[in-house]
């Protein structure tokens, strides 16, 4: 529950800012000028704040479509992410936002035409043939704000009528009935993150359970929308092996192949500063507290562990799943290497 | 000595006088000039800073040694405050803190579950019969929440206010009696009881959460650590009793004794222990 929001104060008469706060209405309104004199400062305690998060009404300035950190793609020529969301309501103790941000309340950026107007423009640059991927959820869940926030709804509209352009929605959340309120478009995944349920029901604090998600999987796969299965992080803990092999087989008993566009399995990593501050939010918690290895300018599992985690899951994937959809982080490496080079649909 | 307190800070005498009854409070010995009192378990302090930022300021500074620099503290400042609008005698808690002097805006993380009302606290430096409406007004808030902001975080330090004059009733240019004062004060008593109770346990989590593991303060001095690798040792302790929790620390072949490069190879072979032991037993 929502007990306050902070707006910044040349935004109380939007439209869609009115909606919000219409949607949350026993929460107390506080003005400021600029919601980083409310997100910045760092005298601020991230785990106290996530026990009570405050959403934060903000105008995105600057740049509003970056590309993605390599090797996070899913097949386009070109991957960028924007973020109308900062934070997220759920709580996985594995969440790198919580290593990147003073503040856990949710920045909720209304200006949702700007990030349009960036996406066009990045449309507008791909060269002949060329697709681009635009990611949704990397600063925060796409959808687990969305009977809020409305943004599924309105950015669905919006990618339909471009069909360079692909939208992922990555998400923990059952929240899917902006999608299954209207017809699928072709261009969007609705990409779950999923771990085996021993481990998730322990870290993916506050997310709906694994079954849950696999039944929300199940039913936007019958409606004909194109689904992403998140294998990322793999995480390691006891029984790894049997969690993961049951997970698979829990998803493709839910999930059609041909509705799956794509799997991703990657490496839990921070970068070096995110991980140290972690640890010290979290200075009990035996998952942050477990060795890592540097790979690539980032702290991951160790490497042998992580790459024994992902054959095991690419050995238990149903023959009739095209490789060619399996996605390994980073980009050319592991598995499913040098078979990324196109959009798989 | 505990862990966490909660401190308050008050910039009159007769503000101080109901809230030393109801959280039961004892006298201290004056200490830089300031009267202070604490509650027997010495987790509740109270300090009378008087009036204005400075002595607000100065006030946090001497309460936090007085408490003995604990691991967190919680901290709530107390006192009447001017309201254009508000019924005298309204008990509000800042939802924002500005200081008119320099311009700067604090936003005090709420509380779950408040059930008081809030407003913006305007502190000012004279007492004035011009309200910013909507605005509570005080002459400590800005600079009590920008120095209590340096031992604590934002959650934890806020204004509690209660109104003493607005439109229909101003300040008389004689000001508030004292008694008046202890009478509006008595009104906040419940409230403010029942906050320092709420503040205290997020404190305690957080100061149970920032507290060093019980080796290191012993280990750091033998090894004779800079304050860089204290903070490493800090962490490699923690990680160690997260991943195996009673189990004793590897044994270090370094003799505490051969100083200067000492402390670098106790953590090279604490670190090399914890990465053995976690392929060994910890997968
Ligand atoms: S759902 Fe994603 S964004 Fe939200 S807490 Fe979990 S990892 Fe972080």
């Amino acid at each position: 529950m929502i007990e306050t929001i902070y707006i910044e104060s040349d935004l109380l008469e939007h439209p869609r800012a009115r909606s919000v706060m219409k949607r949350l209405p026993r929460a107390r309104v506080v003005s400021c000028d600029h919601y980083g004199e409310v997100f910045n400062p760092h005298a601020q305690d991230f785990r106290l704040q996530k026990e009570n998060p405050s959403l934060l009404i903000a105008r995105k300035r600057g740049r509003m479509v970056l590309p993605v950190p390599p090797g996070s793609g899913i097949g386009a020529e070109q991957d960028f992410y924007f973020s109308h969301l900062l934070n997220c309501p759920y709580d996985c103790r594995y969440c790198f936002l919580q290593g990147s941000y003073n503040s856990a309340g949710l920045v909720l950026f209304i200006n949702y035409e700007d990030f349009m107007t960036a996406v066009d423009e990045r449309i507008g640059e791909l060269g002949d043939g060329e697709r681009a991927c635009f990611f949704s959820g990397y600063d925060g869940d796409s959808l687990a704000l969305d009977a809020v926030t409305g943004f599924a709804g309105e950015f669905l509209s919006f990618f339909e009528q471009r069909p360079r352009a692909w939208l992922e929605l990555r998400t923990r959340s059952v929240n899917t009935a902006a999608l299954l309120a209207r017809e699928p478009i072709d261009n969007c995944v609705v990409a779950f993150s999923l771990s085996p349920p021993a481990v998730a029901d322990r870290l993916d604090i506050g997310a709906p359970p694994v079954r849950s998600r696999l039944k929300a999987m199940a039913g936007l796969a019958r409606a004909g929308w194109k689904l992403g299965a998140r294998l990322d992080p793999l995480l390691f803990h006891d029984g790894w092996e049997r969690g993961y092999k049951q997970l698979i087989d829990d998803l493709f008993a839910c999930v059609p192949t041909s509705s799956l566009h794509s799997l991703s399995l990657g490496p839990l990593r921070f970068p070096p500063k995110v991980l140290e501050k972690m640890r010290r939010l979290h200075p009990t918690d035996p998952l942050l507290a477990a060795p890592t290895e540097e790979w690539l300018g980032v702290r991951v599992t160790p490497r042998d562990i992580h790459e024994q985690m992902q054959r095991l899951c690419v050995e238990c994937l149903p023959a009739s799943l095209d490789k060619s959809r399996v996605f390994c982080w980073p980009a050319n490496e592991g598995l499913a290497r040098g078979e990324q080079s196109r959009l798989a649909v | 000595m505990s862990a966490a307190t909660v401190n308050l800070v008050v910039a009159m005498g007769c503000e101080a006088a109901p809230l030393l009854r109801g959280l039961a409070l004892k006298s201290l010995p004056v200490e830089g000039g300031f009267r202070a009192w604490c509650d027997d378990a010495r987790e509740t302090f109270l300090l009378q800073a008087g009036i204005g930022r400075v002595n607000a300021a100065a006030g946090v500074v001497t309460l936090q040694a007085l408490s003995g620099h604990p691991a967190c503290s919680a901290w709530l400042n107390v006192g009447i405050a001017g309201h254009a609008e508000e019924e005298v005698g309204r008990v509000l808690v800042a939802e924002s803190v500005h200081e008119e002097a320099g311009g700067r805006v604090r936003y005090p993380a709420l509380p779950a579950g408040l059930a008081l009302g809030t407003a913006p606290l305007l502190t000012v430096d004279r007492p004035s019969s011009e309200y910013r409406p909507g605005f509570l007004h005080d002459m400590e808030g800005a600079a009590f929440m920008a120095t209590a902001l340096r031992y604590s975080s934002t959650e934890l330090v806020h204004c509690l206010k209660v109104v003493s004059d607005n439109r229909a009733q101003p300040l008389s240019t004689a000001g508030l009696s004292k008694t008046r004062v202890e009478s509006l004060l008595e009104l906040a008593v419940e409230d403010v009881v029942s906050m320092v109770a709420e503040l205290r346990v997020p404190a305690e989590q957080r100061a149970s959460r920032l507290a060093p593991p019980a080796e290191w303060q012993k280990l750091s001095e033998e090894y004779a650590c800079s304050v860089t690798q204290a903070a490493l040792l800090r962490r490699l302790l923690q990680r160690w009793n997260a991943l195996f929790p009673g189990r004793e620390l590897p044994e270090v072949k370094q003799p505490a004794s051969a100083r200067g490069t000492a402390a670098g190879e106790l953590l090279r072979q604490l670190e090399a222990g914890l990465d053995e032991m976690w392929q060994r037993d910890g997968q």
